[in-house]
């Protein structure tokens, strides 16, 4: 409960963020035009999944700027960096993030975990043969 | 290079980058041109970034920012104690799918 507080009735922190979004935001501005529309895509599709306050989901997306920002300096293309199968490397980012849909597999295998057991204590038995 | 490894690789380019990281400190764009020279030319460095991510979130690798030549500062790798721990793991799961998966194939009639 406190962790929930925390991240949602927090207005000190909520301010601080704010303000780092802004500084972060200014740094994406400074991007290439290339880069500036694939972070903002990807930006996009991966708070589809966020969970919670989305914290997490920020620290990856201001360190992706750095990623980016070092493939622009060296004059790369965007897709260079990312691969052309963007949507690929956003799955493998968000392994790395809290999901809805995490969420929703723990919870499927806790509920079944907490009905039927688990392993060696589960209630189920092979069926006797006779 | 054979094409469409990306499915079969995924599982296992965790341990490649560990093993690379533990030859000695070193960054992202130089993991990814190892494997590139090794023969995996499809892995780009958002790939390997995306690992060099996750095994930072599980405390498998130190992290030390030095400048760069152009660019943000870049971030070096080396393994943590709980890194070559999972490295070792890495190439007990290796050579058990690997023996594994042969014997599969070249006994098709013992299995």
């Amino acid at each position: 409960m406190s962790e929930f507080f925390n991240n949602y009735f927090n207005i000190k922190k909520i301010m601080e963020s704010k303000r780092e979004y802004k500084e972060q935001m200014a740094r994406v501005k400074a991007l290439p035009e290339d880069y500036q529309y694939v972070f903002k895509k990807i930006q996009g599709h991966m708070w589809n999944f966020a969970a919670g306050a989305g914290y997490d989901m920020l620290k990856i997306h201001y360190d992706l700027i750095e990623l980016f920002e070092s493939g622009a300096a060296e004059g790369k293309h965007v897709l260079e960096i990312t691969g052309e199968d963007v949507a690929a490397f956003c799955d493998e980012l968000l392994r790395s993030a809290s999901t809805y849909t995490e969420n929703w597999r723990e919870a499927l295998n806790r509920d079944i975990q907490k009905k039927l057991g688990k392993g060696r204590d589960a209630k189920w038995q092979k069926p006797q043969s006779k | 290079m054979l094409e469409n490894l990306t499915e079969m690789l995924k599982g296992v380019l965790e341990g490649c980058v560990l093993e690379i990281i533990s030859r000695g400190e070193t960054y992202g764009y130089e993991i990814t041109r190892l494997l590139n020279a090794l023969g995996f030319t499809d892995v780009v460095e958002g790939t390997v970034y995306t690992i060099l991510v996750r095994l930072e979130k599980n405390n498998l690798v130190d992290i030390e920012k030095k400048p760069s030549d152009m660019g943000p500062p870049r971030k070096f790798y080396v393994l943590t104690d709980a890194g070559r721990e999972e490295l070792q793991r890495f190439w007990e799961k290796w050579e058990f799918v690997a023996s594994k998966i042969n014997q599969l194939k070249e006994e098709p009639s013992n299995v």
